[in-house]
């Protein structure tokens, strides 16, 4: 199964275009040149002897070597992804505990003036597209930097003046736009989905019972509802995280985040059929990673799951 | 108690996942690290690390931070993998310095050499004393070593060097001279002249030769294919230059520093000038607005570039760069059409698109002033330039004049909504229009084209092509009808044109073949009287505007957006952009 995707992907993506392609633009770029491109990184084979060239590579190079640049991936990789690590994992922990927290609250109190007001802004986070909000968040704060001289946030980058190894407070104001854009969107995927599932589990009767039992709402509601609704938010969050990690492509474009997605649409772009390969590679096993995680949750969350 | 140990382990893990993530960025080899053969400098965030972070602490410390759209494949761009305009702008055209240099009127002035003299037998240069490198702290003086090493890393007989381009240099027999004293020779041509496996004599665009020099020291049994991945450096990963700046850091997707280089013979007034790689225009914008930047290096030209011409502090112009934007017309055998095969068909074309329109409709007031092109070989901005196309300037009606000479069934009159179309010896007038279907600006332009002829009866299918498939698979096998493209010159010099224009050229994308165009850009190559060359490469140019395979509509404006206090910056037409001074750049006292 592994062998068949894998192939069928590099097929796609090797029949998208020519690499060299850009090359041609160059009227002082010789005929030759372009042939000899074409055998060294073996443009003029077939797509299966491609292929085959490249599962050797993976296999003695770590994922194998850039087509354009002939520099290793996984390298590049390995630093793209640790930035997307640390925009996801702050945009998901906040969209988590606020989307969470609030879609409790709603369901508790549903129907009140904060109920609606959340789902309203559920509604407005699911239907705004990410880049205009990545942009207005943008002008909001550099509108806000013109008029008042502060500076809050930036709008591009992951540092300016401090170094970049260490958290640091210039860090955080330079991932906070994504981070927030990220967030406003998980947010208003996981508030709905928290609501939808408290309410399914409030109106079962074990709840019933428990309140009959004298038991204090806030334990009803925490021990009983609560555990019992994560679930499906359980399935919902490592489906969205496994995803995000592969790469927030819109948002780590607008932001000039160095993450995976902008990889991934960068190495698209150039047809660099080796980069892209080793990056849904990763991302596929990002994916499977998350999806044995809910997997394993499961189990923790309703003792009747039970793996043997 | 179990469930509290879990979540409390699962929370630990997510912080250290987060924590251990924020240490990537630096994870690039250091100078220290450095293997032989691929030398890396200073992670930039470690160099960055004392950036000033507003435009008045920036004043103070004589540093100037600018956004640049693209990352690089690496420094040494004359390998194919890294032959992009970002390399040169983020630190090449700063550190590489060589014989001459292009100012901001588009023209050649001496730069490391203090005189140099081309002949039919080849070319003699003397270096100013003050030509140096700067190693690492050190002083070593540009010699003739250099220049050798340089022709025969670029000349194309080591054949494992991945050169995207040997032009010129494959003309030259030997280069000699290990002092501040280099002569160059040219090969010597057999009877039959030159031929396109061997090149030879006089190159006529000489000057571009030797423009950016290698360390010959620096480098010498180092793969010239892996040398500069990270950094322009030598072996050991001290910083290498001859230019106003040496490459003090570089990150991956971050962005590069260049500190002023104390060697220059004109050392630059500021101390330390940084890109940062910034990928989206309007991104660039914001961030020149809020005071992150400085100024944008060669912003991709768009209408989200307008707030900056009323932004206080900011100064927004554009340059018309060397940019050949036009329309192709394809005679060979893949054009749907033959009509395209006849000259009053192609001028009928030309004289029903108005070319005002379009650059008025598509740059607006961000390029004010800029007019129509008339000629395939020279720029309007240059002085040879002679508007030999200007004959088939916008007029609709001599257009369906002509039409209605050899056609039947389209319009009285020019009409906007006309909906009757010619057909012309049984053929309908239709052609297919392609172009990179993800560049807004070409996709206006065909919009406007096709209203514009459709007034006059001419029928335009949009036949957009993705970008990784337009110039591979379409324009290069002259898979189209009519293609809006552009050709990039890095100097403006008419040379390239041969390849493009003349009978079975390399990049004769168009199949256009005039023998007697060809006989005079061929002449032209080797022509060392500038002014004869101008005369032979107009002829040809005349020969082409009666025929027409072209359509050139204008030259591309180059824009640049800078703060006003930073003084001395000025735009220039050639690749080489802003950066031809950028030793003359300073903060206003």
């Amino acid at each position: 199964m592994l062998i068949f995707s894998t192939f069928l992907t590099f097929a796609f993506v090797s029949l998208a275009g020519d690499p060299r392609q850009n090359l041609l633009a160059n009227p002082r770029f010789s005929q030759d040149s372009y042939d000899r491109l074409a055998h060294t990184y073996h443009l003029d084979a077939s797509i299966p002897v491609r292929y085959w060239y490249w599962v050797q590579d993976v296999f003695t190079h770590k994922l194998g070597r850039s087509l354009l640049t002939s520099q290793a991936i996984w390298p590049d990789l390995t630093r793209v992804m640790g930035h997307t690590v640390q925009v996801i994992g702050l945009a998901e922990i906040i969209a988590l505990v606020l989307g969470i927290a609030v879609g409790i609250f709603s369901a508790v109190k549903q129907y009140s003036i904060f109920d609606y007001l959340f789902t309203s802004v559920s509604f407005l986070g699911f239907a705004m597209p990410t880049f205009w909000l990545a942009l207005l968040l943008q002008i909001l704060f550099v509108d806000i930097y013109l008029k008042w001289n502060v500076r809050i946030f930036y709008t591009s980058g992951l540092n300016s003046g401090v170094a970049s190894n260490t958290w640091s407070l210039d860090r955080l104001q330079h991932i906070a736009l994504p981070v927030a854009t990220l967030a406003i969107i998980s947010f208003a995927l996981y508030s709905r989905y928290m609501r939808a599932a408290m309410l399914d589990v409030i109106s079962t009767d074990y709840i019933r019972t428990a309140r009959a039992k004298g038991l204090p709402e806030w334990l009803v509601i925490m021990r009983h509802v609560f555990r019992n609704a994560l679930i499906p938010i359980v399935t919902i969050t490592a489906l969205n995280l496994g995803g995000l990690l592969g790469g927030a492509i819109v948002t780590e474009t607008v932001f000039s985040i160095d993450g995976m997605g902008f990889y991934f649409i960068t190495k698209l772009g150039q047809l660099d059929v080796y980069a892209v390969m080793a990056y849904l590679a990763v991302t596929a096993a990002i994916i499977i990673l998350f999806n044995l995680i809910a997997d394993i949750l499961y189990g923790y969350l309703d003792p009747r799951i039970r793996y043997d | 108690m179990y469930r509290r140990v879990w979540l409390l382990a699962g929370a630990a893990a997510a912080v250290l996942v987060i924590t251990a993530s924020a240490t990537a960025t630096t994870k690039v080899s250091t100078a220290a690290s450095a293997s032989r053969g691929t030398p890396a400098a200073m992670p930039f965030a470690k160099a960055f690390a004392q950036t000033p972070r507003t435009v008045a602490a920036r004043k103070a410390k004589l540093t100037t931070i600018w956004a640049e759209e693209q990352d690089i494949n690496g420094f040494n761009n004359n390998l194919n993998c890294c032959n992009q305009l970002a390399a040169g702008l983020v630190g090449n055209f700063e550190a590489l310095h060589g014989a001459f240099n292009i100012n901001d009127k588009g023209t050649y002035f001496l730069d490391l050499a203090k005189s140099a003299k081309a002949d039919k037998t080849g070319v003699v240069y003397v270096l100013r004393p003050d030509a140096n490198w700067y190693v690492g702290g050190k002083k070593v003086p540009v010699t003739g070593k250099d220049f050798i090493y340089t022709w025969q890393n670029l000349n194309g007989s080591i054949k494992a060097n991945d050169v995207a381009s040997t032009a010129g240099y494959d003309q030259i027999a030997s280069v000699t001279g290990s002092g501040k004293t280099v002569t160059v020779k040219w090969k010597t041509c057999p009877p039959g002249g030159p031929t396109g496996t061997n090149p030879c004599g006089f190159y006529a665009d000489w000057q571009s030769l030797f423009g950016g020099l290698y360390p010959s020291f620096a480098l010498q049994g180092l793969d010239f294919n892996k040398i500069w991945t990270n950094c322009i450096c030598d072996a050991a990963g001290k910083p290498v230059a001859n230019g106003p700046f040496y490459v003090e850091a570089y990150t991956k997707g971050q962005g590069t520093v260049l500190k002023k280089n104390p060697f220059y013979y004109k050392p630059a007034k500021l101390n330390e000038v940084d890109f940062k790689f910034i990928a989206d225009s309007n991104t660039q914008v914001q961030a020149m607005r809020g005071g992150e930047v400085d100024g944008l290096m060669s912003p991709t030209f768009g209408q989200n570039l307008a707030p900056l011409q009323t932004t206080p502090g900011v100064t927004f112009e554009s340059t018309p760069g060397y940019f050949y934007e036009h329309l192709d017309l394809q005679f060979g055998p893949k054009a749907q059409n033959p009509l395209l095969r006849s000259p009053w068909m192609r001028q009928a074309i030309m004289m029903g698109i108005d070319r005002q329109a379009i650059i008025n409709t598509v740059y607006g007031a961000l390029a004010k002033g800029l007019k129509p092109l008339n000629s395939a070989v020279y720029f309007q901005t240059q002085a040879p330039y002679k508007p030999w196309f200007k004959v088939w300037d916008f007029n609709a009606a001599k257009a369906l004049a002509l039409l209605k000479k050899h056609c039947t069934g389209g319009p009285a009159s020019p009409d906007p909504s006309n909906s009757s179309y010619w057909t012309c010896s049984g053929y309908p007038a239709t052609f297919r229009f392609s172009w990179t279907a993800s560049n807004p600006t070409r996709a206006n332009q065909e919009a406007i084209i096709e209203a514009q002829l459709k007034s006059i009866g001419i029928k335009i299918v949009a036949a957009p092509r993705a970008a990784n498939v337009f110039f591979a698979q379409y324009v290069s096998q002259g898979d189209y009808d009519i293609a809006d493209f552009a050709w990039v010159s890095p100097d403006g010099d008419p040379s390239g044109y041969f390849a493009i224009w003349s009978c079975g050229g390399d990049s004769n994308y168009l199949h256009f073949c005039s023998k007697k165009a060809s006989d005079l850009m061929a002449k032209s190559q080797s022509e060392g009287d500038p002014v004869k060359r101008a005369a032979e490469w107009n002829a040809a140019d005349k020969i082409m505007a009666a025929a027409v395979p072209t359509i050139p509509l204008y030259q591309r404006p180059a824009p640049l957006a800078y703060k006003t206090a930073l003084l001395g910056v000025k735009n220039n037409p050639a690749t080489v952009s802003a950066t031809w001074n950028i030793e003359d750049w300073h903060w206003k006292s």
